[in-house]
């Protein structure tokens, strides 16, 4: 079950679950240019001289194990590990007048060996009382819990099912419009984005991508009465993987071996067959994302549920269509809740596509592409059982079990977790 | 038989014991002439709405401690970590700040008399002159 960490000799493991959020909550954000912090630190130390700066934070301390002798899953394995999941989080917030504001939140994953980075960088502007402005290095509202996906205190998992939080994109440089307002009993919530992100580090099995991001747009809206929040989002765009820089050994780089093989075929009589190339890379190919998102908190009931479609179908990547539904339930300090879900990665495959024959000296091609897709197909039911105590007013104990069956690999993968989440 | 009788004996106590919490008053400065709901007040203290009913503009003061958590189950029927939780989603992500807290009950006071932009709560035996009681809880 290794995902990220693979084994040369075994190309099907490698290539299992490419797209994997698992790989890449490892390096989510990345981090800027020194000479940019550098500067966005003095500017905010300018700042105060001029203006009271609020500092907060967050944090996450969270070990797990998985609980076979070679299960690895989402960085674990069946030695307690207490870095893979946590992270520190420190937010710089300054309040200039006239409506402006300008914020840095710095985060050290443990995972990132505690390498500062900025996950959100950005001058807020309120251009009316129902309309704000954000300007700068911002995460696109994909799901329902992205905003604030790395303050576990603000929700009752240690994460959101990572199963279906997996669309490659999500931080971005760019314009961000919340319009907010009370609609009769109601309050909605109209969120706009447009931006890059041209340098992401995006890790396929034992390689990091240096993938770039351009044109991220789309939007969520949110509408909220009382007890019932009811949410969809749609985001595209458009996206550049450079599989022929990964190093030779590489799983990814044996994909941009028969990539070429496919385009080679240009200048021969199975011409035909050479658009396939264009379908295996992925320059400037459109990526979109929907999601549909329900939440109830009623009393001490809460229930969660999300449907989302992130459509890869013009690369080398399979569809991903995946839901949860959590349910949970307080009693005083403590909340007990349970989560059933499923993420399917399935693959339209290019040799049915196109009618490749066999037989005709195509087959050291129609093999590995047959191959290379079906290992990227994925059909995971997973279901969590977990318990939030809060036992100190800003500091929360949890504690989850995590069941994942996966039917590509015939077997069930058991994670165990605790962890202590605060805001600050 | 008997145990029902005991029974209802103490949850008669629980209701009295209950009464006897302090009531919190809504202020705001005396020139406000709006009718303020709780409804409004919710909207108010949880950020959703950022004026008055009359559409001045309302900056509402919080207080930590006891009164505090007793307001937030009151007038917004969340338990102080919920509240928490709550704004925790928003100044993480660019989306709102959480009110500011007054130290105490006179401090809440005073503020709210000199601002009419202003609303705050205090303990109900401490209200006087100075600012109008717009809601008791």
């Amino acid at each position: 079950m290794i995902r990220c960490q693979a084994n040369l000799s075994q190309f099907q493991s490698r290539l299992v679950h490419a797209t994997d959020k698992r790989c890449y909550s490892l390096v989510m954000g990345h981090s800027m240019k020194k000479s940019i912090i550098a500067t966005a630190l003095a500017s905010v130390l300018a700042f105060s001289a001029q203006a009271d700066i609020n500092f907060s934070g967050f944090a996450t301390v969270v070990g797990g194990k998985t609980s076979g002798d070679d299960q690895v899953f989402r960085g674990y394995d069946n030695e307690f590990d207490l870095s893979t999941g946590s992270l520190f989080a420190i937010q710089a917030n300054s309040d200039l007048g006239d409506g402006l504001s300008a914020t840095v939140q710095m985060m050290a994953r443990g995972s990132d060996d505690w390498d500062p980075e900025f996950a959100w960088a950005y001058l807020s502007y309120d251009a009316t009382e129902d309309w704000r402005l954000l300007f700068g290095r911002q995460r696109a509202p994909m799901y329902l819990y992205s905003d604030y996906l790395d303050v576990s205190y603000a929700y009752h998992w240690l994460r959101p099912p990572q199963a279906v939080y997996d669309a490659p994109f999500d931080t971005f440089d760019g314009i961000g419009s919340i319009y907010s307002t009370t609609v009769g009993d109601s309050f909605v919530t109209w969120h706009m984005i447009y931006g890059i992100n041209d340098d992401k580090e995006t890790p396929i099995n034992d390689t990091v991508l240096d993938t770039k991001f351009s044109d991220i747009f789309g939007g969520s809206l949110t509408w909220n009465y009382d007890w019932l929040t009811l949410r969809a989002a749609y985001f595209q765009t458009d996206a550049t993987f450079p599989l022929n820089e990964a190093p030779d050994t590489s799983a990814v780089s044996q994909i941009a071996a028969i990539q070429a093989g496919w385009a080679g075929l240009a200048a021969t009589p199975f011409a035909a067959y050479a658009p396939i190339a264009d379908e295996i890379g992925i320059v400037d190919d459109k990526i979109t994302f929907a999601e549909f998102g329900v939440q109830i908190d009623y009393n001490d009931w809460v229930i969660v549920g999300e449907i989302t479609k992130l459509d890869l179908s013009k690369t080398i990547f399979p569809d991903q269509d995946s839901w949860y539904l959590s349910v949970g339930k307080r009693m005083d300090s403590v909340m007990l809740h349970a989560t059933y879900g499923n993420n399917k990665d399935s693959s339209e495959y290019l040799v049915a596509k196109y009618n490749v024959p066999s037989g005709v000296g195509l087959d050291g091609l129609i093999v590995p592409t047959q191959f290379v897709q079906d290992s990227l197909d994925v059909d995971e039911d997973f279901y969590t059982i977990g318990v939030r105590w809060d036992f100190h007013p800003s500091v929360a104990f949890k504690a989850e079990f995590t069941n994942t069956e996966d039917d590509v690999l015939g077997k069930d993968v058991k994670l165990f977790q605790i962890g202590l989440v605060s805001v600050f | 038989m008997k145990t029902q009788i005991k029974a209802l004996a103490i949850a008669t106590s629980l209701l009295f014991s209950a009464s006897a919490l302090a009531e919190i008053a809504i202020i705001v400065h005396p020139s406000n002439g709006d009718t303020i709901t709780q409804d409004d007040i919710s909207k108010l203290f949880l950020g959703k709405d950022k004026s008055f009913p009359g559409g001045a503009p309302a900056v509402p003061i919080n207080q930590g401690g006891a009164i505090g958590d007793e307001f937030n189950e009151k007038a917004l029927n969340k338990s102080s970590t919920q509240m928490k939780a709550y704004w925790s989603k928003l100044v993480f992500t660019g989306k709102g700040t959480p009110p500011k807290d007054a130290a105490s009950d006179e401090e809440a006071k005073t503020l709210v008399a000199g601002n009419p932009n202003l609303i705050g709560y205090i303990d109900a035996s401490k209200v006087d002159g100075s600012v109008k009681v717009v809601l008791k809880l």
